[in-house]
């Protein structure tokens, strides 16, 4: 993994288009502002991880569809 | 058209039953054609995917068990629905059901999929809702839905 440092108001670019900039530090938190396409998906990594992983736990196995209705 | 799937066989679908999503699902980048099949045993649809035949999903409605489900996403996420700007729309959308935790049956309402039959695409998006979350347990939900119900009469 690239660590870089950075302070408050300093950026990352990132292949051409997409621009981080750290916006704020204040205590353990960092706030991180993103530009980049409309095209560009963003998510906080934990919701990716959370949702990713529900779709691969959601592959069925037989066809067995139980009632709900 | 005939297609060869692990849980339904070889199975024929129509063209209109095709959708693409240019993005694929999240963490399954490579699965971009999927058909959208009617399962016949209600609410229940099939989501098979078209590039791996054991790849399937079972859907529902999400207002089967949240009458008041809203699509609270980013406006950016809907772009590979193509839709025309300046005219209504007429949405699909469903979320992914896993049985893996049975008996309990569970809904992904944090992941939802959209499809736009206009366009035949299709994505899967991120809710900013933070309630909902990716293992709603739906029996649960719907007879505390109906419990509700009845104390209103």
């Amino acid at each position: 993994m690239l660590i870089l440092s950075r302070r408050k108001n300093e950026s990352i670019i990132i292949d051409d288009h997409i621009r981080l900039t750290v916006v704020d530090v204040c205590g353990e938190t960092v706030k991180i502002g993103i530009a980049a396409p409309l095209s560009v998906q963003i998510f906080r990594s934990e919701v990716y991880d959370a949702v990713k992983k529900a779709n691969i736990d959601s592959v069925m196995e037989g066809k067995n569809l139980p009632p709900i209705l | 058209m005939k297609i060869n799937t692990k849980v339904l066989g070889e199975i024929e679908i129509d063209e209109r039953q095709v959708f693409d999503f240019p993005g694929g699902l999240l963490g399954l980048p490579e699965l971009t054609r999927f058909a959208l099949i009617d399962s016949g045993h209600p609410p229940y649809f099939y989501l098979q995917s078209l590039c791996e035949p054991y790849l399937s999903f079972a859907l529902i409605s999400p207002e089967i068990f949240h009458p008041d489900y809203r699509l609270d996403v980013e406006e950016s996420e809907l772009l590979s629905l193509e839709m025309e700007s300046g005219k209504d729309t007429e949405l699909l959308v469903f979320v992914i059901v896993n049985f893996n935790d049975a008996p309990l049956v569970t809904a992904n309402l944090q992941g939802p999929l959209v499809f736009n039959k206009e366009t035949g695409k299709g994505c899967q998006c991120v809710s900013r809702n933070p309630e909902y979350k990716t293992r709603h347990d739906v029996i649960g939900e719907m007879n505390a839905l109906k419990k509700k119900g009845e104390g209103k009469c």
